[in-house]
């Protein structure tokens, strides 16, 4: 289970354990989003582990 | 991942130059491109008093900063467009950096100015928000840039804003407004010159620029934004950017390089703005002013209602 931080609001998402597969679930792509994890940048490579701060910054992108 | 310029580890991928960076690095990437922009387009001169437009968005606060540290003199101006709780937290955003850069900032109500807020304007005049929140916006900038006596208004529009309009005037035809669009438009009877340094850069180079440096800015958006046509354009280009890195850069690109065609449809247009309004002055193809012929209307639909 992670913890993801969306434009303000927290959401707990399953089964995650990198950048790519959580844009994926969340129906996003690389273009619009900033990742930052434990408020650093991250590429989308980047692995998570239970306790991570994730938190994406979405622009120019609606169907959240 | 590594990065590109520096070997170190990097974690920015900015796919449309084909180049992975670290933080460092990316901040001096961004800084040299902005700094090629304004060079190759002649925006403007290290002599020059500049204005930037400042909306405490991530676009205007990072460009306001970004000018400062290349030592450009720019001065900032806000204005309060009446949106409750999201001006207030826009404004204080818009004055941290004024005090940060030690610049001086501009703060117009327009409320306090006009004697109605937007959402009034709109409600009287039945227009689209967005598009009398331009009218204003562009009337009370040059004003001031007239009256202090700078040369250039500077706006923070990125190349996803640019090309998101670009595209609604392609689909539409206006070739008028495709030969007014323009990273740089030179002043003309009473209007001052207007640039745009963001022109070719990312949505997404804007924010990490802010993000790294760690300015203060409104996450708040306009009320209207949600509405607004470009955003639709906005994320029809995000997936021809994903499938092809770079697309949105070579249409603006592009159609810098052929705008010449719809020029002659721009100079027709300034043919016009020859006269001067006779209430408040600006410049105009009519006798009162757009903004003028407006609150004009509003006054006496008021009166007669009384």
């Amino acid at each position: 289970m992670l913890k993801v931080k969306i434009q303000g609001k927290e959401y707990k998402i399953e089964k995650v354990k990198s950048g790519i597969s959580l844009l994926k679930k969340l129906n996003l792509i690389p273009e619009c989003c900033i990742l930052l994890k434990n408020g650093k940048i991250v590429d989308l490579e980047e692995r998570f582990e239970e306790g991570d701060e994730i938190e994406i910054i979405v622009f120019g992108w609606e169907n959240l | 991942m590594k990065c590109h310029i520096c070997g170190q580890r990097g974690s920015i991928d900015l796919k449309h130059h084909n180049l992975k960076v670290c933080e460092v690095c990316f901040i001096k990437f961004f800084k040299k491109k902005v700094e090629k922009t304004i060079k190759d387009l002649k925006l403007f001169e290290k002599d020059e008093r500049l204005l930037i437009a400042v909306s405490g968005g991530k676009d205007s606060q990072g460009l306001w900063y970004l000018l400062w540290d290349m030592g450009y003199e720019v001065d900032g101006v806000y204005i309060d467009l009446g949106f409750g709780d999201a001006s207030r937290k826009a404004k204080e955003a818009a004055e941290e950096i004024s005090r940060i850069l030690g610049r001086k900032l501009y703060v117009i109500d327009l409320k306090e100015r006009f004697g109605y807020d937007l959402k009034e304007l709109s409600k009287y005049t039945k227009r689209v928000a967005c598009s009398l929140c331009g009218l204003v916006k562009r009337y009370i900038m040059n004003e001031i840039a007239l009256k202090e006596n700078y040369s250039a208004i500077i706006t923070g529009h990125n190349l996803d804003d640019e090309t998101a309009t670009l595209m609604k005037n392609v689909l539409r035809w206006e070739l008028a407004y495709l030969g007014r669009q323009t990273p740089l438009l030179e002043k003309f009877n009473g209007f001052v010159k207007k640039v745009k340094p963001y022109v070719f850069c990312y949505e997404k180079e804007t924010f990490l620029y802010v993000l790294i440096k760690g300015l203060p800015y409104s996450k708040e958006g306009c009320p209207y934004s949600k509405k607004a046509k470009n955003k639709s354009l906005k994320m029809a280009f995000h997936i021809m950017e994903n499938s092809s890195p770079g697309t949105k850069l070579n249409f603006m690109k592009l159609f810098l390089k052929n705008r010449s065609f719809f020029v002659p449809l721009r100079e027709k247009e300034l043919q016009n703005l020859v006269k001067n309004c006779k209430i408040c002055g600006y410049p105009t193809d009519r006798e009162i002013c757009a903004l003028c012929t407006i609150l004009e209307r509003i006054k006496n639909e008021n009166s007669t209602d009384l």
